[in-house]
Parts: structure tokens; sequence; C-alpha cells
């Protein structure tokens, strides 16, 4: 008995995914995804004209067609282990993602993500370092000090916001700085650092996520990330849509005057929040350094482009995926294919960065898509209204003419 | 025929929203001409169309017999046209005089002279009997004042027709008064007025002919003397109304609730907003608190439920000192209430209805399990309540809060507070902006409530509904309870004396 009941719930669920007005919200999104692709192959278009007709003078002659090819066909390229590498890739992204959209939902912006990563990673590092363990205990211990350490980096801002309304955009940026250098204070420090390269020791292997042979997993690089980055997708979707706690965020960050008339205590929901959105960032910045031959580069502009910009791209996704615990997933999936397709562009004599271009532009557009599309769609309605107005006045002018 | 303005087949689309729909209006040339119609008939629209504010999508406007375009208020201007809006238009930190010639400044060698203005305003001032100080601050003087100053902006404009949007709204009964004494003496210099209402009464007084709106259509145009309150109100709603309010007398219990020496200081404003208010609700009464805005009213309200903190006093319920209780606290212990602001306070518009009506009961184990909410029980409870209170929306649990009429979010909000059972109902301007049906709803509801044995404590702007429905009044003037009175035994007259704090009464000491 109790079986059917449970296989009607997961019938029904199913049908629902069906249900074309559930992905109403997605519409502006992909609206944004095809222009910016639309733009990105206008751009190479010119770049391939210009070229053509000598204006640029290169050796390597681009190839649009194929250019174009390789840039759509994204992680597809090489076969599986594109797909490894796009899925490898993906895993941080989402989960930045995550963090920005889950504070979007409660009504804050945590631009503090970046430095949540480098806490995030940074623990991890040191644990990973500094203490001795077998193997699945130990790269479970530094994931999980991670989280806990970016989780308490997270609540500083949300506590600042709480209690003394300091803005969380302001608080956020000086906390980014922060980071970078008591990350440095840290690694140096404690000896963590190889003098001749400027870079962390590499991890012991009981410190790096595992790879595991199976199926996809046999591949380069491509580790256990996504699997939690699929997990932290559904745990967050599950706290957002079916808990008190997801109801009370929501709630404050909809409509903090309701909230509290409704006697919600907002203050330590601002801070529950930032802090799970800090964790968030920190499993990021975790996963993301637990991995054979990734280091933290010792100097500002290192960390800025290969660490922090992940919390940077992490806005992108969370725009990108409206905020949604799912669209985040997608989003990041996403990011990281058209990542790949630039990647390989180089073999079309395009540069990697055309991706970036694109993404620039989907962003741009997503971020003025939802007020586009309102319009469109309001205008529409009002053209519409106008001609059945007019028709009917029409007719009623024929039929009076008729009966003079 | 001698029409000033026409106002030809306007057609105004907003969105799927037709909020004038094929409307015409015609303004003689010296008339007192009102438009009435309830919240949301289009009445506001079209007077912002003729003032320029907004294009019709379909129609045409005439100025004596001649088509005309008006692309904004400075096009209205130069037609003559001036208007006072609901909400008034002034730059609380300059004077009268600065606020009039806004916009259209005397200037020497590039330096404001204010001189000739002032002589100006003084000569208008006194042909018109609208006494105002020009050299007083905005800020410093009352709601009627600004009032005419407004006038006196749309005169100093050389206005010829006169559009006033809903003007006694914020006034006492005797500055309604006067207002209609100078809307007279407008229409004896010649000037064409027209008045947006919903108050008959007002119609009728002051009024040659009227326009009824009803949702975005026109139902019709009317010489006054013809028709009766009765005829207007049916026009306006569709169908029979009654004003009277039928209810029993109350059966007053215990004391509920007690407010003592409550004062609340504006570190803002540097002042106190209330000051040493006491007061008492019991079991079975509505207690009344009338009014102007701003007198205090808002805070008072906000302190006992807890959204503000108390500078100093103490408020008990139920014998439970809850001074310093917290919101959630106050709640369980059963008080209910309904907020002044619906869209701020009292819905959050991105959750749907069902969300909405669990606001503050969310916690409860009816509603979660392990801090997993029981959506199941959650949505019974909101079809439940959809039925029993009459809820109508476009796809019913599952509905935005954004998305329903103002009338069926009040309705919402108020299926909620009184399902919750409280024992003391706080009701601030429960019928604002709503059509006549549902607020004979809501005061259904309210007296309802009363009769079960609950205390209400009722705010209302509406001098009406205060009188109508309180079996007790008070009223603020400046922060202060200037006046206990028995709605039986008190006029609009005398209400208005205290409301304007003309006259300080002595607070009844009922023991």
């Amino acid at each position: 008995m109790k079986l059917k009941i449970i296989l009607a719930k997961v019938w029904k669920s199913f049908k629902g995914l069906f249900q074309m007005s559930r992905y109403q919200g997605a519409i502006p999104s992909l609206i944004s995804i095809g222009f910016g692709i639309v733009f990105g192959i206008l751009t190479m278009f010119i770049i391939w004209i210009l070229a053509l007709t000598k204006v640029f003078n290169t050796t390597n002659m681009p190839e649009f067609f194929y250019g174009v090819a390789v840039l759509l066909a994204g992680g597809f390229n090489e076969g599986m282990d594109s797909i490894g590498d796009m899925l490898y890739a993906a895993a941080p992204l989402i989960l930045a993602g995550l963090s920005v959209g889950f504070a979007f939902k409660t009504g804050l912006f945590n631009i503090g993500a970046p430095g949540q990563i480098v806490v995030g990673g940074l623990t991890a590092i040191t644990i990973g370092l500094k203490i001795t363990l077998p193997a699945p205990w130990h790269w479970m211990l530094a994931l999980i000090a991670g989280v806990i350490a970016a989780g308490l980096w997270g609540l500083i801002i949300g506590a600042l916001k709480a209690l003394l309304n300091v803005h969380e955009v302001v608080a956020s940026i000086m906390m980014n700085y922060i980071s970078i250098y008591t990350a440095f204070l840290i690694i140096k420090g404690n000896n963590m650092v190889n003098t001749q390269t400027s870079q962390t020791l590499q991890l012991p292997a009981s410190a790096l996520l595992p790879h595991g042979e199976v199926a996809l997993f046999a591949y380069y690089d491509m580790n256990i990330g996504i699997i939690i980055a699929i997990l932290a997708v559904i745990i967050l979707y599950i706290v957002l849509n079916k808990t008190t706690l997801g109801y009370q965020l929501k709630a404050v960050g909809f409509n903090k005057d309701a909230s509290k008339y409704a006697g919600m205590n907002t203050k330590r929901n601002i801070m529950i929040s930032m802090t799970i959105s800090g964790m968030l960032a920190g499993l990021a910045g975790a996963i993301l350094i637990m991995v054979s031959g990734k280091y933290f580069q010792l100097t500002k502009e290192a960390m800025m482009a290969e660490v922090m910009s992940v919390g940077f791209d992490g806005i992108s996704v969370a725009l990108l995926g409206l905020s949604q615990p799912v669209g985040a997933l997608f989003a990041g999936l996403f990011l990281s294919y058209i990542r790949q397709g630039g990647y390989y562009l180089n073999l079309a004599n395009y540069m990697a960065e055309m991706a970036d271009v694109i993404t620039a532009v989907i962003i741009y557009f997503s971020a003025l898509s939802t007020a586009l599309y309102a319009l469109v769609k309001n205008r529409k309605i009002k053209f519409e209204a106008l001609k059945k107005i007019r028709i009917s006045k029409r007719k009623q002018e024929i039929k009076e003419r008729g009966e003079i | 025929m001698d029409y000033v303005i026409e106002m030809l087949n306007i057609t105004k689309i907003f969105g799927t929203l037709r909020a004038n729909d094929d409307i015409t209006f015609q303004l003689k040339k010296g008339e007192v001409h009102a438009l009435v119609g309830e919240n949301g008939a289009g009445k506001s629209t079209l007077m912002s169309i003729l003032f320029g504010l907004y294009q019709p999508d379909l129609g045409e406007i005439r100025y004596n017999s001649n088509p005309v375009l008006i692309h904004n208020p400075n096009d209205a201007n130069r037609l003559k046209i001036g208007m006072v809006h609901q909400h008034f238009k002034l730059v609380d930190i300059f004077t009268v005089t600065e606020n009039i010639i806004l916009g259209m400044e005397d200037t020497k060698n590039g330096f404001l002279t204010l001189e000739n203005s002032r002589k100006r305003i003084l000569a208008l001032r006194e042909q018109y009997k609208l006494f105002v100080d020009p050299d007083a601050y905005i800020k410093d003087i009352s709601v009627g004042m600004q009032q005419r100053v407004e006038i006196l902006k749309m005169l100093y404009r050389d206005a010829d027709i006169l559009i006033f949007d809903e003007p006694t709204a914020v006034l006492t009964p005797q500055e309604i008064d006067e207002l209609m004494n100078t809307i007279k003496n407008f229409k004896k210099e010649g000037k064409s007025i027209v008045i947006i209402t919903h108050k008959l009464s007002e119609v009728m007084a002051v009024a040659d002919r009227c326009t009824v709106l009803r949702k975005g259509k026109c139902i019709g145009t009317v010489e006054v003397k013809d028709v009766n309150v009765d005829i207007l109100a049916e026009m306006m709603v569709g169908r029979k109304i009654s004003f009277d309010i039928e209810k029993k007398p109350a059966v007053i219990k215990d004391e509920i609730f007690r407010a003592d020496n409550i004062n609340v200081f504006n570190h803002e404003k540097n002042k106190y907003d209330v000051q040493e208010v006491s007061f008492k609700v019991n079991s079975g009464e509505i207690v009344g608190i009338a009014g102007i805005e701003g007198n205090g009213q808002t805070e008072l309200i906000n302190v006992i439920t807890g959204l503000k903190n108390i500078t100093s006093g103490k408020i008990f319920f139920k014998n439970h000192d809850i001074t310093h209780a917290s919101i959630r606290k106050k709640l369980e212990l059963g008080i209910g209430h309904i907020p002044e602001d619906r869209h701020k306070h009292g819905l959050v518009l991105d959750f749907n209805l069902a969300e909405n009506l669990i606001l503050q009961s969310y916690y409860l184990p009816q509603f979660q399990k392990y801090g997993l909410l029981q959506k199941n029980e959650i949505y019974r409870h909101s079809e439940n309540l959809i039925t029993r209170y009459d809820i109508r929306t476009g796809s019913g649990s599952i509905s935005k809060a954004r998305s329903m009429s103002g009338g069926n979010q009040q309705k919402a909000i108020i299926a909620r507070e009184i399902s919750r059972d409280p024992e003391l109902l706080i009701a601030v301007q429960p019928t604002r902006g709503l059509d006549i049906g549902a607020i004979e709803y809501i005061h259904d509801k309210i007296i309802e409530e009363r009769d079960n044995g609950k205390g209400v404590l009722l705010i209302s702007l509406e001098l009406d509904e205060t009188m109508n429905l309180s079996d007790r009044i008070l009223v603020m003037f400046e922060g202060r309870i200037v006046a206990e009175l028995d709605p039986k035994k008190t006029s609009f007259q005398e209400i208005g004396l205290y409301m304007s704090g003309s006259k300080k009464g002595v607070i009844a000491d009922e023991t």
C-alpha cells in the first residue's frame, strides 16, 4: 500500500516536470544565452572577414566554420576526456553560484564569495598539510573544516549587517581583501610554502578528493567534486522549499518588514543566511584546491585570477540560474561547457577568451532580460487589446452604416 | 454647447487592465462637476490624462471645441488647467511663497526676487479668502493649510479649470466646510471645477453635474438636482447598498488591554510622537481612535504591536506586562493585528496565498514536523480559509499575493488574523482603498469579533467608519488623547473640533 502511495507521488512530481509553465522563468535566461552565442559567433565572423580582407595580417588564418563548430561542441569536443574536464571545472562554479544565489534568495548580495572561497581553500590546505590522517578521514576533515571556516567568515559579514547595520556589500569587499592577506600570513608563517616557486606545498594524496576508477571518474582531472555539488543542489533545494528555515529566510528576503510584523527574528535570519552562503563558498574553495597540481600562488594578482575569480563567476552563475539551486546547476554546467569550447578554439586559430566574451554578453543580457521580457510581453498584450477595440468599433460603424 | 473641456472616447490600458474604457467626459464652463466611482474605477487615471501625466491610447481631448494634445503638465498649465493632487506636491523645507512660485520664479540679474510674487499671493489670498502665511515653512503648517497652498499654486498660474483629486480625504469636518465654500466662490468667479471623490454627500452639497465611473467604464452623467445619494450609490456600485451598519448593543466584559502613560520619542524630529497616552480596551467592545493622519496613531500602534520601541510607559494585556515582550510573544498571547500598510507589513507579496496565511504560525506543530513544512496541512488550511472568508483569487491557494486584488489581499489578512482567534484585534485602516462590497464585509467581520466577546481597537482616518463601528471613541491630536466620546452622543462637528486641536476635553476617568 505504502509503496503505491510513494509511486503515485513520484509519478505526480515526474509529470510536473513536463508542465511548461514551470519553466517559464527560465525563458529570459535562455534568450540571453541565445543572444550571447549569436554575438560571439558574430564577433568571430567579423574577425574572420577582417583577416580575409587583410585588415589584420596574420600567419595563423582563423577558420570561421571550424571555429563555430568547436565552440558549440563545447565539452563534447574530445569525447569523454573533455566531458570529464567540463564536469570537474563545473563543480566549484555550481557551488559558488549556489552561494551567491542563496544569499540573493534571502535578500542579501554576497559579493564576499571570493573571500569565503579563499578561506575555505586555506583551511583545507592547512588541514591537509599539518594533520596526518588516513585517506577517507583526511580529505573529509579538510573539506568539512573548510566549510565551517568559510561559514564563520560569512557570519562576520552577516553579524555586521544585522547588528551594526553595515551594508553587506561594503563588508564583503573588505573581507575579500582581508582574506587574501590572512591566507598569505598563515601560509608563510606555518611553513606551508615552497620558497622556490612561492606556491603552497603539494597536499598529500590522503587529502585529495578521490578519483575513483569507474566510468567517467577514471578520466584525468575528474573527481567527486561534481557529486558533492549535485548533493549540495539537492540539499539547498530542500532547505529553501521544504523547511521552516527556508520559509523564514525567504520571507525575510522578500519582505523584512512583514517578517518582523509576523514575529520572525530578522537579525538572526540574516546571520544564518550569510553563514550558509559562506559555507557553500567554502565548499567551492576546498573542492577547488584539493586536487593534484593545484596550489595557492602567493601573489595578490594570482589569487585574484585563479581562486577569487571563481567567486565572481558565482555571481554570473546565480544571475543566469535565477538564484534557484537547480538553475545554478545548469548555469554552472553551461558556463563550464562554453569554456571548454573556448579552450579548444585555438585549434581554429581563435583565442580561448572568445568564451569569456560570450559569457560577458550573456550576463549583460540576463541582468536586463527579465525586465525586457516583461516589457515586450506587456506591449504585446496592450497592442492586442487595442486591436480588438479597433476591430469591434469598425464592425459597429459598418453595421450602423448598413442600417442607414 | 459651451463645453470648455471635452474628453471623447478615452481609452487607457495598463498591461491587461483597461483603466479607462471608452470614457466620455464633458465639462461645461462655470460648473462644478463631480467625478465619482469606487477605488480603481479610473477617476484618477482620467484626470491624469487631462493633466498630461498619461497619454490616452485612444480618444480625443477638445479644449473649447478645438482638438488638443496634452503631452505634459506644462501643456496643461498653458491651457489653464490646474490640479490639486491627493498627495500634495510640496517641498517641505521651502516657504509657502517659494512653493507657489516654484517653476516660474521671477529673477533679476539671475537672482531670485520674491517681492512681486509675494504681493500677488497676498492679493490672491484676500480675493479668495485662502488664509495662509506666505512666509511659513510647509513643514510647520497643517494639512488643511497645505491644501490651500496647493490651491493658491493653481490660482497663481491663472488656472481656469481646477481639478481636485480626493480633496477631503485629509481634512477635518470644519475644513471640509471651508473647502466647499471656497469651491462655491470659484464657481462664482466663472471657473470650471472637477472634484474627484467617492463621498456622495460632498457631491450632493457642491456639484452641479456628476459623472459616474465603474471599473473603467462610464456609467453616465447626471444633473445632481435630479438624483439622490441612493441613486448615485447604485450607479457607482452596480447594486443597492445600505450605508447603515446594524449592530447589537455591546456586551462589555472585563478589561483585556491597558496602555499606561505611553510616550514615544522621535529622535529624527526631536519631539514626542506619542505623549502620555493611557487608555483601555474591554472584551466585547470596539474602541475607535480618531484623528488626522500624522497625529501619533501609527506610532502608538507600532509600539503596542512591538514594531517600534517604547520610550516610557507600560502596556498590559490580560494582566501580563507586555511592554517589552517580543512580537511573537504578543502574537502567541492573543493579539491580532491588521496592519495599516498591507503591502509593507501585511503580506509577503512574492509568497503565494497559502504561504501568506501561515506567516505567523508556520512554526507551530500543526504546520511543521522536524523543521519540514507540512505542505498538505498548509494547503488544507488555506483552502479552508478561502471558503470561510470568501477570498477570490486567480488560481486558489497557489496564487501569488501580488496578483490578488486589494480587497482580496485585505480579506486574506483578516482571515489570517481572525482565524488565529485573538482576544484583542487591532485593526488599522482596515478598509483603506477598498470597494464598497469589501468594506461592508470587513465591517461585518469586525463587529462579529466584538459580538464574540473579543476586544477591538480600531484606528481609522475615515471618520464615518470610526463613528459607525465604535462603541467608544478616543480622539488623538499631536500625540495626545484629547477626548473620549460616546459616538451616540457626539457629532462629526464636535469630533472635528477635537481633531484639529481647537477644543480640548477632559478624559472621563472611568473606573
